[in-house]
C-alpha cells in the first residue's frame, strides 16, 4: 500500500480542492484530512459518520484551592508562566499550560490535580469516495501532531482492512509538527505550490522538511497561470534540485464553483480540461510511487 | 493598541490584509504604527517590505529553549526522569546503559531536571528560532522565525512580544487557525481583525474562529477578502451572528497578480488604501465603545 500526502507551505495553494479532485479519479483508496486545526475536506466528501472517538490531547492541571498552603512552588517552577495568581490565590491559565504536569508532581501537599480533557474529536467515516478518517481539533489546543498520527494510524488500520491500494492524506500547511506527522513514512509528499514569491520561498523550506526527514517529494504548480514568470522559476528550482514536476495547473474558477456545490472538480465539470490535466498528473504520480 | 488580523485557515488573504493596512497607515502622516509578523512558521511580511528598500536594516536575534544534557557518569539510571517526562522525550535502555533526549520532542519544561537526583541532567541553550527587526525609514517590522522542524512556537511568540513598541500602533499577522500559538498571539490584543473568503470552506473556517474569540472575549470583525459576489453565507452568518463586517475587497485578476508580484495593493489603488484607513477608523471605534460599556 502507497501512502501519499499533499501538502503545502500555506493554506489556499488548492490542496484539498486537488486532494478532492484526485479522490474523485482514485479507485480503491482510503483518505485522511490531517490538516486537523482546519479541516475541510469533509466539506466535499460530505462523509456519514461511522465511528466517533474523543481525542484526549494533553492533560491539563488544576489548584485545589482548599488544600493550597501558597507556597508559590508552581508559580516558580513552571516554565510556560502558567500559574498566575491573583488576590494571593494560584490558578493555571488554561491557554498557556503546556501539561507537563511538574507542578503537581512537584507541589509539597499534593493541592494540584491533573484531569483529562477532550481536546478535539476523530472519527472514521464513509463517503462517496470511500473510507475517510478525520478529525476537529477543539479551540485553543496543542499537540495537533498527536492528533495527526492517530488520523493516520487509523486511516492505516482501515485501508488495511479493506485492502486499499493507496491512502490519499490532505495534510497541513507549513512546517511544523503536525506537518512533520502527516508526511513521516509516506511514500510521496506531493507539494502544491503556486507561482508567488512566497510560494517559492515556502516550497524550499518543504522541501528542507521532506529531506530531512527522507521522504520523496514531488511537486504540483497550482494556478501556473496566474503568473509565467514565477512558474518558470519554480520549475527551474525544480530541475536544479531534482524535484519531479508532476503538474502544472492552471488557474480555474470552477474549483471555487465545484466547491460552492460541494463537489469535487472531477464530478463538476468531468470534461473540463484542468480535470485530463489532474489525470495525467495522477499517472505520472503513479509512476513515480512504483518506480 | 495592538491589532491581530488572524483568519480559521492560510490563504485567505491574511498576509495582504495585514501587509496593505499596516503601509496605508504608515502613508498617514499621524499615525504611528509598527507590523509584526508572528506567523513564524512561515512568516512573510518580509517579501511585501523589504521589497521596496534593498538597503534594509535587519538585525537579527536568536531564541533559545534550553534542553536538558545528560550526563552518562553521573546517571544511576533510576528513570526518574522519564517518569517526569510527560512527552516522552526522554529514552533510556538500563540494559544497554543508554538514556538520550529527542529534542524534537521536548518542550523545556525542566521537569527532568528537577527530577533527577544525582545532578546527572544539566541544561544547554539550543536555538529554536531567530527575531529580525527591520527599521528603514519609518518603517517598522518585527518578525519571530521558527527554525524548520522545531516543534513549539511559544518562546518566539514570547520574545516578539517584548520587543514591540507600546507607543505605536502595532498590526500583528498571526499564524492561521485556532491552534495554542494563535490564542497566545491574541491573549493580549485589543482587537481581531478577521479575514474569510466567500466559500463553504471559508464560512467552516470563519465559525471556528468566531467560536474561539468568542470564548476569549475578544472584539473583532471580519474582512471578506476575494468576494466574488455568487456565495452570500458567509455574509448571512455574519448578519446573523450581528458580526460587524469591515471591509469588502472584491476579486480582481489584477489583485491576485499583484499579490503573486509581492505588490501592496494600495499603491496601486488609492481608493483601497482609503478604504483600509477606513478599515483601521471603524475597528478602533468598535473597540472604544465596547470598552466603554466594560
Ligand atoms: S505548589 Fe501546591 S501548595 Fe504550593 S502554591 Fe502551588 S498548588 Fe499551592
Ligand atoms: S502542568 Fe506544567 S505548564 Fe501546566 S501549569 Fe503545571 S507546570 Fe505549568
Ligand atoms: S525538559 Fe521536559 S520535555 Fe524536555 S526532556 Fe525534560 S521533561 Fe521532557
Ligand atoms: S533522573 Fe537522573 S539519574 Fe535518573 S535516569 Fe534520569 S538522568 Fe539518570
Amino acid at each position: 500500500m502507497k501512502q501519499i500526502t499533499l501538502i503545502s507551505g500555506k493554506n489556499g495553494t488548492g490542496k484539498t480542492s486537488l486532494t478532492a479532485a484526485f479522490a474523485a479519479m482514485v479507485q480503491n483508496a482510503a483518505f485522511a484530512d490531517c490538516d486537523v486545526d482546519a479541516a475541510d475536506l469533509h466539506i466535499i466528501f460530505t462523509p456519514n459518520i461511522i465511528e466517533q472517538f474523543d481525542f484526549v490531547g494533553n492533560k491539563k492541571v488544576v489548584i485545589q484551592q482548599e488544600e493550597c498552603i501558597r507556597c508559590a512552588l508552581c508559580h516558580t517552577l513552571c516554565r510556560f508562566s502558567a500559574i498566575d495568581h491573583i488576590r494571593n490565590q494560584f490558578y493555571v491559565r488554561e491557554f498557556s499550560c503546556q501539561g507537563c504536569d511538574l507542578c503537581r508532581k512537584s507541589c509539597p501537599v499534593g493541592a494540584i490535580e491533573q484531569i483529562d480533557r477532550k481536546s478535539g474529536d476523530y472519527f472514521i467515516s464513509d463517503s462517496r469516495f470511500g473510507l475517510i478518517v478525520h478529525a476537529q481539533l477543539g479551540v485553543g489546543e496543542d499537540f495537533s501532531g498527536k492528533l495527526v498520527t492517530l488520523v493516520r494510524e487509523n486511516a492505516l488500520k482501515v485501508a488495511n482492512q479493506y485492502n486499499k491500494e493507496y491512502i490519499i492524506i490532505d495534510g497541513p500547511p507549513g512546517i511544523g509538527n503536525t506537518a512533520m506527522s502527516s508526511i513521516n513514512g509516506v511514500d510521496l509528499a506531493l507539494i502544491i505550490a503556486e507561482p508567488t514569491q512566497s510560494s517559492l520561498h515556502n516550497l524550499k523550506r518543504m522541501f528542507t522538511l521532506t529531506t530531512k526527514l527522507a521522504v520523496p517529494a514531488a511537486v504540483i504548480i497550482n494556478k501556473s497561470d496566474l503568473n509565467p514568470e514565477m512558474t518558470i522559476e519554480i520549475i527551474n528550482y525544480c530541475q536544479e534540485n531534482k524535484l519531479q514536476l508532476i503538474a502544472e495547473v492552471p488557474y480555474d474558477r470552477d474549483f471555487t464553483y465545484a466547491m460552492f456545490q460541494q463537489k469535487s472538480l472531477t464530478e463538476y465539470k468531468p470534461e473540463s480540461p484542468t480535470v485530463a490535466i489532474i489525470e495525467r498528473a495522477w499517472n505520472r504520480i503513479q509512476k513515480q510511487l512504483f518506480l | 493598541m495592538k491589532f491581530v488580523i488572524a483568519s480559521g485557515k492560510g490563504g485567505t488573504g491574511k498576509t495582504t490584509v495585514a501587509v496593505n493596512l499596516f503601509e496605508a497607515l504608515r502613508m498617514e502622516d499621524n499615525i504611528q504604527v509598527e507590523i509584526i509578523d508572528a506567523d513564524v512558521e512561515e512568516p512573510n511580511v518580509h517579501l511585501f517590505l523589504a521589497k521596496e528598500a534593498a538597503d534594509i536594516h535587519w538585525e537579527t536575534t536568536v531564541v533559545e529553549a534550553k534542553i536538558p544534557a545528560i550526563n552518562k557518569d553521573n546517571c544511576t539510571f533510576c528513570g526518574r526522569c522519564v517518569h517526569f517526562c510527560e512527552y516522552d522525550a526522554i529514552i533510556m535502555q538500563e540494559e544497554n546503559q543508554h538514556i538520550e533526549v529527542v529534542e524534537d520532542l521536548c518542550t523545556s519544561c525542566g521537569a527532568c531536571l528537577y527530577a533527577c537526583n544525582d545532578g546527572a541532567i544539566t541544561e544547554e541553550e539550543v536555538c529554536i528560532g531567530k527575531l529580525g527587526v527591520y527599521n528603514y525609514e519609518n518603517k517598522h517590522l518585527l518578525e519571530g522565525r521558527l527554525d524548520v522542524g522545531k516543534p513549539f512556537a511559544a518562546p518566539i511568540i514570547k520574545s516578539l512580544k517584548a520587543l514591540k513598541n507600546p507607543n505605536r500602533i502595532s498590526i500583528i499577522d498571526s499564524p492561521p487557525g485556532i491552534s495554542r500559538t494563535v490564542v497566545e498571539v491574541m491573549y493580549d490584543a485589543e482587537f481581531i481583525i478577521v479575514v474569510a473568503e466567500p466559500s463553504p470552506f471559508g464560512l467552516n473556517d470563519l465559525k471556528l474562529m468566531v467560536k474561539t474569540l468568542t470564548n476569549m472575549r475578544k472584539d473583532f470583525g471580519v474582512v471578506i477578502n476575494r468576494s466574488y459576489g455568487e456565495y452570500k453565507e458567509v455574509h448571512h452568518f455574519l448578519e446573523k451572528k450581528q458580526i460587524p463586517l469591515l471591509m469588502e475587497i472584491p476579486f480582481k485578476r489584477e489583485y491576485a497578480k499583484l499579490n503573486s508580484q509581492i505588490e501592496l495593493l494600495i499603491h496601486h489603488d488609492e481608493d483601497l488604501r482609503l478604504k483600509f484607513i477606513a478599515l483601521f477608523e471603524e475597528a478602533k471605534n468598535i473597540y472604544i465603545q465596547k470598552s466603554m460599556y466594560r
